[in-house]
């Protein structure tokens, strides 16, 4: 600075306003109440570390209460927003591990480096080797496999220029060839053709009920079942204020909202009974999680090790389908919901069952593997479809 | 946390105390903001004080009944010692991993951590000995200001290397105005924002491009590009705020860059980059071997001794020795011819050479790893990659004007604007302060945003 500050009163103001900022945030931070949880980012925010002896000499304590003061800052949204703006306006549009696309479009940013490709022939194997078992009590055209594209692919036209991503038409073409003995259902280009309307929500990462409705067209297709027309439905908009998990990656104040749909059929609607891991919900729906952050939740109010589906307004189809999926599937399963007389739907993440032993306890008559294609990519779970046997 | 804990409890003590326990607080806030990290290396630099103190008062107390010979045992003792710390702690394991690479030995690794800033402090007491043994500074009476001195946190951990004799004679007496406070505040808050909006960000393109499976030749560019920003804005922002933060307590440290990307030839870059190290080597190393006094054959050894030091001196791996030498060599060549011939060619080449040698070397330094270094400067020079690729074009254009304003903020603009009367009588007007003011919040208030909000926030110097 040297003689840049010329006059003594510049350099006076100089030292109130660094005192006033320093002591004034400072102040402001342990005179409010702390958090317990960020909506806004979906966690629980740090709390303060034990004070232990061990705990300081290893740097735990300390560590603990960086991380406490960082959580429990005063005006932290308005700082973080703060920060998304100027990242902003400098022109970057990855924040946070999300990109930033047009029309209010974020998207999940995952590229080649994120994929790890053993990790994904494994899988492939570990869902091979399920089928193979299955197929000696069901017919192999029973077994199906559906893999839920990332918004990146399909509403290409929405993400920043030149957005470095994972090639993910390679990978779903690798597991599309290893399922070529079972029924592999192909959703790229029923969804790409929709890609104009709101098949992905923009601020989650997740599909729409109109994203999975799309799919369910093409998975009537493969089932020979008739193809499902929007009139016979009643479609209800639950919420227009939903930010999910991408926003929570972001944090940009001006983000846009989404709107959740919920599709009923108007003709002999389902009636359900749903037991989420021993424990009975009012049905398809949480209409609670409607008032939290993550209003995905909406769908079966989360995920579960194991949710089972019983119609109770049955057509009597005699078939029971069994569904290892991940988060994707909530919004798809109430539409085949209505043609099973039993839906198991097992998440691998919180299940311990064995899946081997699960065909022949539960009368499965057909099997549907259903994950989004980054999920099954990276998911560590798969394994367990090997059962104990 | 620093910020908003530390910084204010320190500030309160030591303006509210009397003038008599500046030192105390100083040190003991010191000892705890070092434990804050290394609890338990904390006793190194209590015994590092302990034997420096001690040695200080020998040298001076041999001296003064002049026996020389005793002194000068006393001085190499104390240089053992210190140097003995700083390779015990930082290259042992070094030193085992070589020789188990050479002779396929199997000797097992200490594991060891290294104590943060252990380079940085050895080195300043070292400073402190030999000059007492010089002559030029008195011993340190009291203990109380040795063990500020060497503890002294402002520069604590990523430098200035600050020499004992240039604060000296503030460890007993020094004066804060409200002046030099706001000065201070003033730099410490542009070090902050060069650190934490500026080196972070572009660290952060690094951090990705280097992580890249596939790399294309102007990817690789723009990850050294970018590493090259980010070492100069990391590091002199921390010496910035080191300086600020010294001025706040009344110290007045050297400054350690002066613009080093304007440099057009790599002496030049020298001047200016971490000068307080080139100093050191320069005053405790390259000069005490003769520097340039004993024929030109002499000077190159000590040159290169000089850079063989001063690559190992910033970590215990072989690609900073592979570094300093690299520029033992450069700087050899330009004194030998290059210097007089660089003087002939257009200024803009001049700036280009400096510029390309000084990038390659941040690509080489920024590598721990040979295989990996090896294929990154393959894909620098274009061997087996593609030319551009969309990865590129992506990453160029949303980080376009943070490069920009990294260009910008590179360049010495106060003998820029000498060229132009009228920018210059504004640059020193009351009203370019009242902007300064302006910019100062800002500042703050878009770093702490940073602070709060993003995870990514390197520390570059734990090998140092």
């Amino acid at each position: 600075m040297g003689r840049g500050v010329n006059v003594k009163i510049t350099k006076r103001i100089m030292s109130v306003v660094f005192l006033l900022a320093v002591f004034g945030i400072s102040a402001g931070s342990l005179l409010l109440p702390d958090k317990e949880f960020s909506e806004n980012e979906n966690r629980y925010l740090a709390e303060i570390p034990q004070l232990s002896v061990d705990n300081i000499l290893n740097a735990k304590f300390q560590n603990g209460l960086e991380e406490y003061l960082k959580d429990q800052l005063c005006f932290r949204d308005e700082w973080i927003s703060l920060k998304t703006v100027f990242q902003r306006a400098m022109g970057k549009t990855d924040i946070g591990g999300a990109y930033l696309g047009k029309d209010g479009y974020a998207f999940e940013k995952i590229t080649k480096e994120d994929i790890d490709e053993e990790l994904l022939q494994k899988n492939i194997s570990y869902v091979e080797d399920y089928f193979a078992y299955c197929s000696d009590n069901i017919d192999a055209s029973h077994l199906n496999f559906l893999l839920v594209p990332t918004s990146g692919l399909v509403l290409s036209d929405k993400l920043p220029e030149h957005a470095p991503l994972f090639d993910q038409n390679r990978y779903i073409e690798e597991v599309k060839a290893a399922m070529k003995a079972y029924t592999f259902i192909d959703v790229r280009e029923s969804l790409l053709e929709h890609n104009e309307e709101e098949i992905y929500y923009r601020t989650d990462h997740h599909w729409t009920s109109d994203g999975a409705f799309v799919a369910y067209g093409q998975w009537c297709k493969s089932q020979g079942l008739p193809t499902p027309k929007i009139e016979d439905y009643k479609v209800e908009m639950v919420t227009d204020s939903f930010r999910g998990t991408l926003y929570s990656k972001i944090l940009n104040a001006d983000s846009a909202y989404d709107s959740i749909k919920k599709y009923e059929k108007t003709e002999r609607p389902g009636q359900f009974h749903v037991v989420a891991d021993g424990k009975e919900l009012e049905g398809l729906y949480d209409y609670g999680k409607l008032e939290e952050k993550d209003k995905y939740l909406f769908f079966f109010g989360g995920n579960y090790g194991e949710v089972v589906i019983t119609n109770s307004n049955p057509k009597e189809t005699g078939k029971n389908l069994l569904i290892i999926k991940d988060s994707y599937a909530n919004t798809f399963v109430p539409f085949i919901a209505d043609d099973y007389d039993h839906v198991y739907m097992i998440d691998l993440r919180y299940s311990r069952a064995d899946l081997r032993a699960y065909l022949a306890e539960h009368e499965i008559t057909d099997v549907l593997v259903l994950y989004n294609i980054s999920n099954f990519a990276t998911d560590k779970n798969i394994f367990k479809l090997r059962g104990r046997g | 946390m620093f910020l908003l804990v530390f910084l204010p409890a320190v500030l309160i003590l030591y303006y509210a105390l009397p003038q008599k326990m500046c030192n105390l607080v100083l040190l003991l806030f010191s000892l705890l903001f070092y434990a804050w990290g290394e609890p338990i290396y904390v006793c190194i630099m209590l015994f590092s004080t302990a034997f420096d103190y001690t040695n200080g008062l020998l040298i001076e107390h041999y001296k003064k009944k002049d026996r020389h010979k005793a002194a000068k045992v006393v001085l190499i003792i104390d240089l053992a010692g210190n140097l003995g710390i700083l390779g015990f702690f930082k290259y042992t394991d070094f030193l085992l991993e070589s020789v188990n690479s050479i002779t396929g030995a199997n000797l097992s690794l200490l594991n060891i951590a290294l104590p943060i800033g252990i380079s940085f402090y050895t080195f300043q007491t070292m400073s402190y000995t030999i000059d007492v043994y010089r002559g030029i500074v008195p011993a340190q009476k009291s203990i109380l200001n040795v063990a500020t001195y060497v503890t002294l946190f402002p520069q604590l951990i990523a430098g200035p290397i600050v020499q004992y004799k240039t604060v000296a004679k503030e460890l007993e007496h020094r004066r804060v105005t409200m002046d030099s406070f706001g000065e201070g505040a003033y730099r410490f808050v542009i070090g902050l924002a060069k650190k934490i909006i500026l080196a972070n960000q572009i660290g952060s393109l690094f951090t990705t491009i280097s992580g890249l499976e596939e790399l294309s030749m102007a990817s690789a560019w723009l990850g050294a590009i970018a590493y090259t920003f980010q070492i100069y804005f990391d590091f002199s922002g921390y010496s910035d705020m080191a300086i600020g933060l010294g001025k706040i307590f009344g110290f007045t440290f050297l400054e350690n860059f002066n613009y080093p990307y304007i440099s057009q030839s790599i002496t030049e870059f020298w001047r200016r980059w971490h000068i307080s190290l080139s100093s050191w080597f320069r005053e405790y190393v390259y000069i005490p071997l003769g520097g340039n006094r004993k024929g030109m054959k002499r000077q190159l050894l000590n040159i290169m001794i000089v850079w063989f030091l001063t690559g190992l001196w910033h970590g215990a791996s072989w690609n900073f020795v592979l570094w300093g030498v690299y520029y033992g060599v450069l700087l050899m060549i330009e004194k030998l011819f290059l210097l007089k011939w660089l003087e002939k060619i257009p200024r803009v080449f001049r700036h280009a050479y400096c510029l390309f040698f000084v990038v390659i070397g941040w690509t080489i330094f920024s590598q721990t790893d040979f295989a990996l270094l090896g294929d990154y400067l393959k894909a620098m020079f274009g061997i087996g990659v593609t030319l551009v690729d969309s990865t590129f074009l992506y990453y160029l254009s949303t980080n376009l004007v943070l490069l920009i304003v990294l260009v910008l903020c590179s360049m010495d603009y106060k003998s820029l604007i000498k060229q132009y009367q009228k920018v210059e009588t504004f640059f020193y007007s009351e009203a370019a302060d009242v902007i300064r003011i302006i910019v100062m919040i800002v500042l703050f208030a878009i770093s702490f945003a940073f602070l709060v909000g993003d995870s990514y926030n390197p520390f570059l110097y734990f090998r140092f």
